[in-house]
């Protein structure tokens, strides 16, 4: 067993001030450093004293109050050391068979629990500053908003370690029969779900010794080279936007108006630096299986792997804009209840691949969705990508769906891989949405005056995360209907057997 | 109509005096609407598009008013053996399914008007924001024991996340 995963209270890394408080202290210094140049120059220079107006340091020194300002920065320093000290002490975290538990506080004291039956994900962060000093964020995914646990900092080795070992109780305490049983029965089924846990992970020991050394991560099934993300980030609508930007820009300026360049310019560049965010965040994309779930690494400079269990995963989709078309790119997102906290990773926490091919797509695919055949999964996106009249792989819609959708209608179609419904849409903008019907919220079905005309209705199947929207948009009224029932009831069979399973 | 959406069933309807809250709101909307229809004709010359505008203001409410009855007697909801059903609108049909042990929550609400005819609203909260279910125009007690049976529902069928 892990032994930060003891049940015992345990406390962070020592150097978590440090790296807390870090890129402050640098800020600091630097200000400080920056202000102080000159001064240091001249010094070094040995130029006789410039005299300079006003200037603070100048002053303590003329005024003999050179011992007193060294003392108030040294007590400045030691209370803010004291300070984080105290807050490192008081910040205790413990894993036990139920919970991943963290106290923190020193007025207001803090105590967040994390129940592992809820557990939606685990992350490890580590931004640039924690990746020299080897330390990482381990960070435990919750439903809710800014509802999740994070242990800052721990070891990267241990913030590995402990991962999979939460992973692990959160596997076997998903397990409910242990769960669900009176308190009676309770010690017996304890005692069966301990010698289990012990063989499981003997087993796992054995099955999988790639992933349980951390240095040596198992292999990502796909390699997105950093071309095509440049590719996939440029071929996007907010490059049209830039570009309608820029041509607007220069026929203004064309006709006289400079005082635009100086208004427009900086947000120009403002938009410029976005695409370098974007890559420094989406490069360096892994993504395999391991016994726990699915493992997604990226980054360039701030790294984050994450490991999202399989039965966390609410829908999938799977798209193709319009201008990636020429270079048969896809991309793959999910729903899932929470996210990662770091600021700006929304768009990682949905994307699954940011670019790839049909194949990759093609690999991707069966890890998200491991209760589906692989074979129907690869035939699905196959008709999404390759659209044939002859083939029957999806439903069609009658022939009147036409007036809405005059180019897509052919397109709009729903089939079943397994226990997953999967609906095929667009012809400009191409998706694929797969949807556990264990994990459906809610079905929606409507018809507004003109679908009630050319006797069609709409269907939307609710998840998650509102980003992804798996709906029909026409289908034939009397189908709709079938459909509808056999969803509803299938939605609702299929979540009961999974809390049961 | 052949193509009409329609689910079969036993539509357990909503209170009569619903209708009520429907033309208290389409009123209250009105005269805001009508307020700022007089605030443009204090601005500027009151030209032929104005009529028309007071023209669509007076045809859109009047349409509300004349269809609020129907509407209200249009919502409807079902507890079938594992999911609540819900229905709404008559133009623009919607029905929406949801499994009882995907309730997160439920928000029983009382406005001024409402509390007044002793009637409710009930919200269901799933996980999902796209789910938006909601009965209203419930007689108070009716409400309070519909949430206690949904509860209870949710509670024996519970189905995670």
């Amino acid at each position: 067993m892990n032994p930060l995963a003891d049940g015992q209270w345990h406390r962070m890394h020592p150097a978590t001030p440090l790296l807390r408080g870090g890129a402050a202290l640098v800020a600091i210094v630097a200000i400080v450093f920056a202000n102080l140049r000159e001064r240091l120059v001249d010094w070094i220079a040995r130029v006789p004293d410039r005299t300079r107006e006003g200037d603070p340091v100048d002053a303590i020194v003329e005024h003999g109050w050179v011992l007193w300002a060294l003392l108030g920065v040294l007590v400045l320093v030691a209370l803010i050391v004291v300070w984080y000290r105290v807050t490192w002490r008081m910040t205790e975290f413990r894993v036990t068979t139920d919970a991943v538990e963290l106290r923190s506080g020193v007025l207001n004291r803090q105590n967040r629990q994390a129940r592992l039956d809820r557990i939606q994900g685990v992350n490890v962060h580590r931004t640039l500053f924690a990746r020299v000093f080897g330390a990482a964020r381990l960070e435990i995914v919750v439903a809710g908003h800014d509802a999740n646990l994070g242990l800052q900092y721990l070891g990267s080795n241990a913030a590995e370690e402990l991962r999979r070992e939460i992973l692990r109780l959160a596997h076997n305490s998903d397990d409910p029969v242990g769960r669900r049983a009176p308190d009676a029965d309770r010690a017996v089924l304890d005692r069966e779900s301990n010698l289990d846990r012990v063989l499981r992970a003997r087993a796992d020991e054995f099955l999988t010794p790639a992933d349980l050394h951390p240095d040596f991560a198992p292999a990502s099934v796909v390699k997105v080279h950093p071309g095509r993300l440049i590719g996939s980030l440029i071929l996007s609508p907010f490059t049209i936007v830039l570009i309608a930007i820029v041509v607007w820009l220069v026929v203004e300026v064309a006709r006289g108006n400079y005082f635009l360049l100086v208004a427009v310019i900086p947000s120009v560049f403002g938009m410029f630096t976005g695409y370098s965010r974007r890559f420094s965040r989406l490069a360096r994309y892994t993504i395999s299986g391991s016994s726990n779930g699915v493992r997604i690494g990226y980054g360039l400079l701030s790294t984050s792997s994450e490991t999202i269990p399989t039965g966390r995963i609410h829908a999938v989709e799977v798209v193709q804009p319009l201008l990636w078309r020429p270079f048969g790119w896809w991309a793959i997102r999910i729903a899932r209840a929470g996210r990662a906290r770091q600021r700006g990773q929304a768009e990682n926490a949905w994307t699954v691949l940011p670019v790839g091919s049909l194949e990759d797509v093609g690999r991707v695919l069966p890890l998200l969705l491991p209760a589906s055949d692989r074979g129907d999964l690869l035939a699905l996106v196959d008709a999404t990508a390759h659209y044939s009249r002859t083939a029957h792989v999806f439903s069609h819609a009658p022939r009147a769906a036409a007036w809405l959708h005059p180019l897509s209608w052919r397109r709009i179609g729903y089939a079943y891989v397994g226990d997953t419904l999967a609906l095929r849409a667009g012809l400009i903008y191409r998706t694929l949405d797969l949807v556990p019907l264990a994990r459906v919220q809610s079905v929606a079905i409507r018809q507004g005056p003109i679908r009630r005309m050319l006797g069609l209705a709409a269907l939307a199947v609710h998840v998650v995360d509102v980003r992804i929207r798996p709906r029909l948009s026409v289908i034939g009224t009397r189908a709709g209907v079938e459909l509808y029932d056999q969803l509803a009831r299938s939605a609702v069979m299929l979540a009961s057997r999974d809390a049961r399973s | 109509m052949a193509g009409r959406l329609e689910l079969d069933g036993d539509w357990q309807r909503v209170s009569t005096k619903y209708v009520w809250i429907v033309i208290v709101g389409s009123l209250v909307a009105a005269l805001i609407s009508a307020a700022i229809v007089v605030f443009i004709w204090f601005l500027g010359d009151w030209e032929w598009w104005g009529w028309l505008l007071v023209a669509a203001w007076a045809v859109g409410y009047g349409c509300q008013l004349v269809f609020a009855p129907r509407r209200a007697r249009a919502i409807g909801y079902q507890m079938r053996e594992d999911d609540l059903l819900i229905r709404r609108g008559i133009a623009w049909l919607r029905f929406v399914a949801v499994p009882y042990g995907r309730m997160q929550l439920i928000d029983v609400t009382r406005g001024p008007v409402s509390r007044s005819l002793g009637l409710s609203n009930l919200r269901f909260v799933t996980a999902s924001a796209s789910s938006n279910v909601e009965i209203p125009g419930l007689p108070a007690e009716a409400a309070d024991e519909l949430r206690d049976r949904l509860i209870a529902l949710a509670e024996t069928r519970r189905a995670g996340l």
